[in-house]
């Protein structure tokens, strides 16, 4: 085996990962090659670093930056109540959130880009491509859009609501809440659509609230990666810019 | 995610590492990564879990779990070799 076997498996070694033979061989190289063992222990330094990190608290004034740059509707709607979510066992939910939200709130992104295309009323499909101008089309894409931008809003509720101590609980009522009332403004326009479908003033309507919505959670999910990566300069950065868009 | 993979190929390097690990160079480390791999390396390394459980979440392959692993640890590595003793205090 050579070193360059032997660094293709390290990391997996460190963790002992490998089958019994291979974990064998590359004890045996290391045992002879002071090069690969001290990558062996640099590796193994490494990971024990990191499983010392623990969890990183963001700071408060943080959060009620975030509540801040999002904005308040007309018609403030008493809070829901919370419904019964399980506590998370560690941090790692909230990086399943993350990462699904991110995920998740990119797919909606891209959808709204694309219901924002002019779309000229009373168009037909014929000779236009993929029938973007349909308001078949226009109705899947939206049902498409509003279907993701559920499951985005759920992970970031999970966020918010299993607060196990990362969160600041007030802050996370205010983020909440105010998350709420942009959902009226949202409720609202999905049923001016629905008694209207044709409207395009409806429309406009419930996509510049999805618009909100969603950059409300690239905010937050893109603060909550820096902070969680440590990043306070970043954080604060995106913070400051979060109500540019 | 799978968008954010980070692929490129890695050396392990010459430098040495302190043989104490710092939290706040680690941190900082951390920062500089591709998100694939910091996203996997955190779930693993600082998290706990387990491959299985990582390449259910994100919707990747165990495998690339384990090779996003092994390349941000041997960044991380490479990161932290580079950093002379004391380079904390010397920023900003």
């Amino acid at each position: 085996m050579t070193c360059q076997d032997v660094e293709r498996l390290l990391s997996q070694y460190v963790d002992g990962d490998l089958d019994a033979a291979a974990q064998a061989a590359v004890s045996s190289h290391i045992a002879t090659c002071a090069a690969c063992r001290a990558l062996a222990d640099d590796l193994t330094r490494v990971r024990n670093a990191a499983r010392a990190l623990g969890p990183v608290a963001p700071p408060d004034h943080i959060w009620l930056e975030i509540a801040g740059q999002i904005r308040l509707g007309d018609h403030p709607t008493p809070a829901a109540a919370p419904p019964a979510a399980p506590r998370p066992a560690s941090t790692a939910w909230q990086w399943i959130g993350l990462a699904a939200g991110l995920v998740l709130v990119t797919l909606v992104a891209y959808l709204v880009m694309h219901l924002r295309t002019p779309q000229t009323p009373g168009t037909t499909t014929a000779g236009n491509g993929a029938a973007t101008g349909s308001v078949e089309s226009v109705a899947q894409e939206l049902s498409m859009a509003l279907e993701h931008y559920d499951k985005a809003i759920a992970q970031l509720e999970l966020l918010a609501k299993n607060n196990d101590g990362t969160i600041d609980a007030t802050t996370a009522a205010t983020l909440q809440h105010n998350l709420s009332v942009i959902d009226q403004a949202i409720a609202e326009s999905r049923a001016a659509l629905a008694a209207d479908p044709q409207s395009q003033p409806a429309l406009d309507s419930l996509i510049d609230a999805l618009r909100s919505k969603v950059g409300v959670l690239q905010t937050t999910v893109a603060l909550m990666n820096e902070i969680r990566r440590g990043n306070q300069e970043g954080a604060a950065r995106v913070a400051a810019g979060a109500g540019k868009s | 995610l799978t968008d954010a993979i980070d692929d490129e190929p890695i050396a392990a390097g010459t430098g040495t590492m302190r043989s104490v690990v710092d939290r706040v160079d680690l941190e900082r480390g951390l920062a500089t990564l591709p998100p694939g791999c910091r996203t996997v390396f955190v779930l693993h390394d600082v998290e706990g879990l387990e491959h299985r459980e990582i390449a259910e979440l994100l919707g990747i392959s165990d495998g690339t779990s384990k090779s996003q692993l092994h390349k941000a640890r041997f960044r991380l590595r490479a990161t932290l070799a580079a950093q002379p003793a004391g380079a904390r205090g010397q920023e900003r």
